[in-house]
This record gives C-alpha cells, structure tokens and sequence, in this order.
C-alpha cells in the first residue's frame, strides 16, 4: 500500500511538474523555415519565413514568464556563415499572452537572449514571429545556409 | 521501490526539461558577383586619370596623386587575380617622344581599407614592380576568394603607382594608360 501511495506521488507530482509544452514550427508546415535569396538583397518577412510558437502551461508554471531565443552558428558552404545580426524576427502576431515584447525588427543572437515576457494568466498562447534576412552582401558566395532557432521559457 | 523512484524522477525530468523547442531555418542564396570598382586614396570614384608629377632625369617617385584603390568583388568562392599591364606607353606625341617600358612602376600599400586597419587575406606585392605591356599580378586573393573578409563588403587593394625616368630623358608631357584587369 505504502509504495502504491508513493508511485502514486511521483507520478502526480510528474505531471504536477509538466504544465508547460512549447511547439515552434515553420508556418508553412515540415521541419524547416525556408526560403531563397540573392545577392545584394535581403528576405523581407513573409509567409514562407513565418514561425509558429505555441506556449501552454498551468499552474506553478504560470510564473515562468520569461521568453529565450538563441541561434546557432550559420553552417555554410565551406564553413561559411551569413552575417552576424543580418537574420532578425518581429511579433507579427500574439494572441494576447505577451505583457512585454519589441514591436520593431530585432536581431537573432549565437547568445541565448531574453524576447518577449509572458503575462501572468494566459495559459495557451500563440505567437507568429516574422523573419528578416536584412542584407545578403553582394560577395557572399552562393549557397545554402542553415541555422537553427531555439526557444526557451523559464 | 529504488525502481519506482528512478522511474518517477525520470519521468519528472524528462517533463520538467520540456520548457524549449526548436526550429530549423535554411537560407538558399544566389546570384553572380565580379566586379572591379576604382577609387582615389579618398575613397571617391576615381576619375579615370592621375598625376606622378614633375621629375627630373634620373629620379624616381611613388607620389600620393599615384594611389589608386581597386575594389574587388567576387562571390565565386574561387581565387581570383589583380593584374596591372601598360596598354599605351608613356609618350609625348607632340615632341614624338617615348619613355622605355618599365619606366611606370606599381607597387601594393600595406594600408587597407577594412574595418580596424586588418591586413589584406591574400596575397599583395608590395615590392615594387615594373608595369610592363603584359599583364602582371598585383593580389592573389585567398583559395575561396577572400570570401568572408571585409566584413563582406569586398576587397579594397591600394595600389601606388611611380615612375623612374631615365637619366637622358629629354623633357616633355608624358601620358599613357593602364589597365586593371580583375580575373579567375
């Protein structure tokens, strides 16, 4: 009986513990934000470089409020990368949860870096975070780049 | 007993850890790049012509009216070449005088235009050289095309051009042409 009464605590404290899910993808669905550009240009926004966060959480994980993004290294042709600060993300849209966040264009950062704040009751909330690659300079070498975008709540 | 604890402290830190996600982001880039821009010592365009001077027979100068900076922009990812060659040598049409060829010198300034004074990533002759009527490198970029250097915003090569007059040179107005080719 003893031990039934502790798995059942552990147990409940699990999922006491397990009130928070975040789910970031692409808005155009599959794993992978992707898109194209060229030389001397930029990617401005859109659709096809839109991500989907969605934050649930309850309970004591109200009081995780706290937003993190962080990129990794740019992994390129030859160990090229695409510029520090060129790829940057806005609020397109929030579904009322976010007491705080920039409302203009900001730079991705290889350090995790606070975003947004979380209010104190929203339990399910949903973000759309735009991307802008500001500026591809004309003597970057052609090819594919990739990165990864990390999300943290804490 | 030790199981159900293990199994239940698992569980929690599998759950407790699920407080981030992630998502991959893939850049496709293309388009071609090779150009070769000329600028003065100031950074402005150049204007097509520059001034060694007056000299007397038998003297040599690298004046600072000679500096000419060649902007090179390549996104290839392959070495590319400076060259400098003489296509119309130092005359005096009206007195029907000519310099030798090798009288117009070239050499590379040490000094860049990069962000905090960074030396060049290939290759530059800063001895100096003999501008002849075949071409001649002046900078050999890196194996990938100094991608990457300058910020990416290009190779800027200061080149300081001279001339060495010959003892016996009579005097007179002497003009002629260069050319910068930028190449693979």
């Amino acid at each position: 009986m003893l031990k039934k009464i502790f798995f059942f605590l552990i147990v409940l404290t699990a999922f006491l513990s397990a009130l928070l899910t975040i789910d970031v993808q692409p808005k155009k669905g599959g794993n992978t934000v992707h898109f194209d550009t060229a030389v001397g240009s930029g990617f401005y926004g859109d659709d096809t470089g839109s991500i989907i966060l969605v934050i649930d959480r309850d309970g004591s994980d109200l009081n995780k409020k706290n937003v993190y993004l962080k990129m990794d290294y740019w992994a390129g042709p030859d160990n090229l990368s695409l510029q520090n600060g060129s790829l940057q993300w806005k609020v397109y849209y929030q579904s009322g949860g976010l007491a705080a966040y920039p409302r203009d264009w900001t730079a991705y950062s290889v350090r995790e870096t606070p975003a947004f704040e979380l209010n104190d009751t929203a339990q399910h909330i949903e973000i759309e975070l735009g991307t802008l690659l500001k500026y591809v300079p004309v003597v970057q070498p052609n090819g594919h780049y990739e990165t990864r975008i990390e999300v943290r709540v804490d | 007993m030790r199981k159900i604890i293990l199994l239940g402290m698992l569980l929690i830190g599998l759950l407790a850890a699920n407080n981030f996600d992630s998502v991959n982001l893939a850049v496709n880039v293309v388009g071609n790049t090779f150009t070769l821009e000329l600028q003065d010592a100031s950074a402005f365009p150049a204007a097509g012509a520059f001034d060694l001077g007056s000299l007397a027979p038998g003297s040599k100068d690298f004046p600072v009216t000679g500096v000419i900076v060649a902007g090179c922009k390549s996104n290839s990812g392959r070495q590319w070449y400076l060259q400098v060659e003489q296509t119309e040598p130092l005359s005096d049409p009206a007195k029907g005088l000519t310099l030798p060829e090798g009288s117009l010198l070239v050499r590379g300034l040490l000094s860049t235009r990069s962000p905090n004074g960074k030396n060049l990533p290939g290759n530059l002759v800063a001895a100096e050289q003999k501008v002849l009527s075949r071409p001649s490198i002046v900078y050999s970029s890196t194996a990938r095309g100094d991608a990457g250097f300058n910020n990416y915003e290009g190779t800027y090569v200061p080149l300081n051009f001279g001339v060495k007059i010959p003892g016996a040179m009579p005097e007179g107005n002497y003009s002629g042409r260069v050319l910068l080719t930028l190449t693979e």
